[in-house]
């Protein structure tokens, strides 16, 4: 590692301070820097960085003036005289059909930005019940190959007949141990730093949050999925989606294993304080076993030697019926 | 293990981009690992219209064995025609209509996929997803195949006909982790194996000579843009943008165009381009460079950045450009602009302070070693392609 390092995000708000004093100060020629964006953003990404609705509008909004002021720059003799007399005799039937397209494209604008002031106020009032990105639910000593819990997902992940995701999979050990054993599959986690070492090494693991991670799986792609740590902190209205996903990307005769925290513990000291701030409330075992089974699983229970914790395995199809 | 990569263009003559990236990989697996490789591509050398103008025939190119194919069609001229109408809502174009976009861009190689299909590669490898080859022979082939998507977020990713080759794809090898998310947000394929490999950076050569003897600039400062003068990658937004810069901050500094020159600039006795120069002459005009910019929206990867990071250089680049923006918020190697303010504010921080220029170097350049080393990355690759075999095809 190098020993210099500079705080790229503070250089950046420094400067992007400076753009915004500058600006109000009038520092930029309006008319230039409209002109300057058009070029920046003729070739922009479709939807901005990240998808961002902003980056949009601003692309809408700067390509929405129509110049009737075409330009007569040529590399041809004379080709400048020329095309400055065409523009000349051209010039109010040309301005008088881009106001009119000005005028059209403006309203558009306009439309799309009272769309995005009322979805700005919907966001804001939903504030807090973000449908994504909930914490991973750790107990001391419950992850890890040497978990009470590993062996009997590690048995059971490995009958799977197809590929198999491991969410909340750390540095990929359920990941490698079933690799290792012949089967297919690959984790998730979003906790900063946990997989690159074993991702550089080989193992297909991705820093992403479930549920979106989800949202762009295909129909009855996975053949099981290993849900460890990652439900206890789901609101009801993710745990709803988390459901769906679930049922659509698995196969008929798919697996869960699904190791969580068991609500009687969650007053212990045990349970990391992501629990409390995430305001939501385990689910038992045998509502599990309950939601799972509307799901057509076949689900059986393990306590965990602490009573902190539990096992769900679940089996659908072919599995369901096999000992 | 035997590869096959499937690139619509080949060769030494061939600079950057994604058939670069491809012909980087196959010379490393052969020179490096000792793996067969062969490469299936067309005659063409020109992007824009797809001539053939190389021989078509079996040939060695160091140590790579290369099979060209006259393609039936090059870039037709309703190409750009339908290109425009598809821009605003490609989601929403047919697939037939799709298909047809894909066959006006080019080139189109009926020859080259009944060749591919008897193939005796262990897997092959498709680079990138834009083209007929891809589309059309992914799912043709009979081993397992691993697409490099190089997509950036443009129109074409949006339409159907990449939705079933990127479904036919049995693993991904990305350049970066926003190419892997801009890929998962327009097309259901998350849980196809991947790997986030990027590319390794050539090695450095030298003609001895300084940048500006090369630019012929005297002593006059500069900057440097690396790669296709093309106003797609946003050379033409970049010069507009310097000779603003320059009106406003008068003095001797100079912007060095470097590759290929396709689109044309606005005049300015404070722009040079060079076109394409030999790579001793591209290492000497970036190591004196004062930042590397990188004006291009369209990059899955963008290999001038690290180029520069290795000589030290600090780069500047698109702020719209998902992967240019990763590698330099992950290497504190470099800024980003995303309006003419911020452009002008971080050229003249950079260009006023030595310090931020050297710290934002060395980061850049601890980055390039530790990411992006060849001996690290290529057996990266090997492992990868392994796994892919063993897994087997099992896309349907």
């Amino acid at each position: 590692m190098s020993d210099v390092s500079v705080d790229i995000e503070s250089v950046r708000a420094e400067i992007a301070e400076e753009v915004r004093r500058r600006r109000a100060g009038g520092a930029f020629d309006a008319l230039k820097e409209r002109e300057l964006e058009q070029l920046f953003h003729q070739y922009a990404p479709l939807q901005g960085r990240d998808g961002a609705l902003a980056e949009t509008l601003r692309a809408v909004d700067v390509t929405a003036y129509i110049d009737p002021h075409v330009p007569v720059a040529s590399s041809q003799p004379a080709g400048t005289a020329i095309k400055r007399s065409l523009r000349k005799a051209s010039f109010w039937y040309v301005s008088w059909i881009a106001a009119q397209v000005t005028r059209s494209l403006s309203t558009v604008a306009r439309s799309l930005h009272l769309i995005d002031d009322e979805l700005t106020d919907i966001r804001k009032s939903l504030d807090g019940l973000t449908l994504s990105g909930s914490p991973v639910i750790a107990l001391d000593g419950a992850d890890g190959t040497d978990a009470w819990w590993a062996a009997e997902a590690r048995a059971l992940a490995r009958r799977a007949t197809g590929r198999v995701l491991v969410s909340a999979c750390a540095d990929g050990w359920l990941v490698a141990d079933i690799a290792a054993a012949g089967g297919d599959a690959y984790g998730l986690d979003p906790r900063p730093g946990l997989i690159m070492e074993a991702e550089i090494a080989g193992l297909d693991l991705r820093d992403d949050d479930l549920l979106e991670h989800l949202d762009a799986v295909a129909d009855d792609r996975l053949a099981g999925i290993v849900l460890n740590g990652t439900t206890e902190a789901l609101l009801p209205a993710q745990r709803r989606r988390l459901l769906r996903r679930i049922e659509r990307v698995l196969t008929p005769d798919a697996l869960v294993v699904l190791h969580a925290v068991h609500p009687d513990a969650v007053d212990g000291d045990q349970v990391p304080a992501e629990l409390d701030l995430a305001g939501a409330r385990p689910l038992r075992p045998t509502t599990w076993t309950a939601l799972l089974g509307e799901m057509g699983f076949t689900a059986t229970v393990t306590p965990g030697p602490s009573g902190a914790d539990f096992l769900v395995t679940a089996r659908r199809g072919r599995l369901a019926l096999a000992p | 293990m035997k590869v096959a990569f499937v690139t619509p263009r080949y060769g030494p003559q061939v600079m950057g981009g994604a058939e670069g990236a491809a012909r980087s990989l196959a010379e490393h697996l052969v020179a490096d690992l000792g793996h067969e490789v062969e490469v299936y591509t067309t005659c063409a050398l020109d992007h824009l219209t797809w001539d053939d103008v190389l021989e078509p025939g079996t040939t060695t190119v160091n140590g790579v064995t290369v099979h060209r194919f006259r393609s039936t069609a090059g870039r037709a001229k309703e190409f750009f025609i339908l290109d425009g109408a598809i821009r605003s809502a490609p989601s929403a174009v047919s697939m037939e209509e799709g298909h047809r976009w894909v066959e006006a861009n080019g080139p189109v190689t009926p020859d080259l996929l009944d060749a591919l299909e008897a193939s005796t590669a262990d897997v092959v490898a498709f680079y990138p997803y834009l083209f007929y080859m891809t589309v059309h022979g992914i799912g043709r082939v009979r081993q397992p195949a691993v697409l490099h998507p190089a997509a950036h977020d443009e129109p074409a990713l949006y339409l159907k006909p990449y939705r079933d080759a990127f479904a036919a794809a049995d693993a991904f090898c990305y350049h970066t982790r926003a190419e892997r998310h801009l890929v998962e947000r327009v097309l259901p394929v998350a849980e196809t194996p991947q790997i986030v490999l990027g590319l390794g950076t050539n090695a450095e050569v030298s003609h001895g000579r300084s940048g500006a003897e090369v630019l012929g600039t005297g002593d006059r400062p500069y900057v440097v843009c690396v790669g296709r003068v093309d106003e797609q990658k946003g050379a033409v937004m970049l010069a507009n943008f310097f000779i603003e810069y320059k009106r406003r901050h008068p003095s001797d500094l100079v912007l060095a165009f470097v590759g290929p020159h396709s689109s044309a600039l606005p005049e300015s006795e404070d722009i040079v381009i060079t076109g394409i120069v030999d790579e001793e002459d591209k290492w000497d005009i970036i190591a004196d460079a004062l930042v590397s910019i990188s004006p291009s929206a369209m990059e899955s990867f963008s290999l001038v950045v690290l180029e520069g990071w290795v000589k030290g250089v600090p780069a500047l680049v698109n702020g719209t450009c998902g992967p240019t923006v990763e590698n330099c918020s992950l290497s504190g190697g470099g800024l980003w602009f995303d309006s003419y303010g911020s452009f002008e504010l971080s050229l003249d921080r950079l260009l006023g302070d030595p310090d931020l220029r050297g710290q934002l170097g060395e980061a850049g350049r601890d980055f390039v070693r530790r990411t992006f080393d060849w001996p690290v990355l290529i057996r990266r690759y090997e492992a990868f392609l392994e796994r892919v075999i063993a897994r087997g095809k099992l896309q349907a």
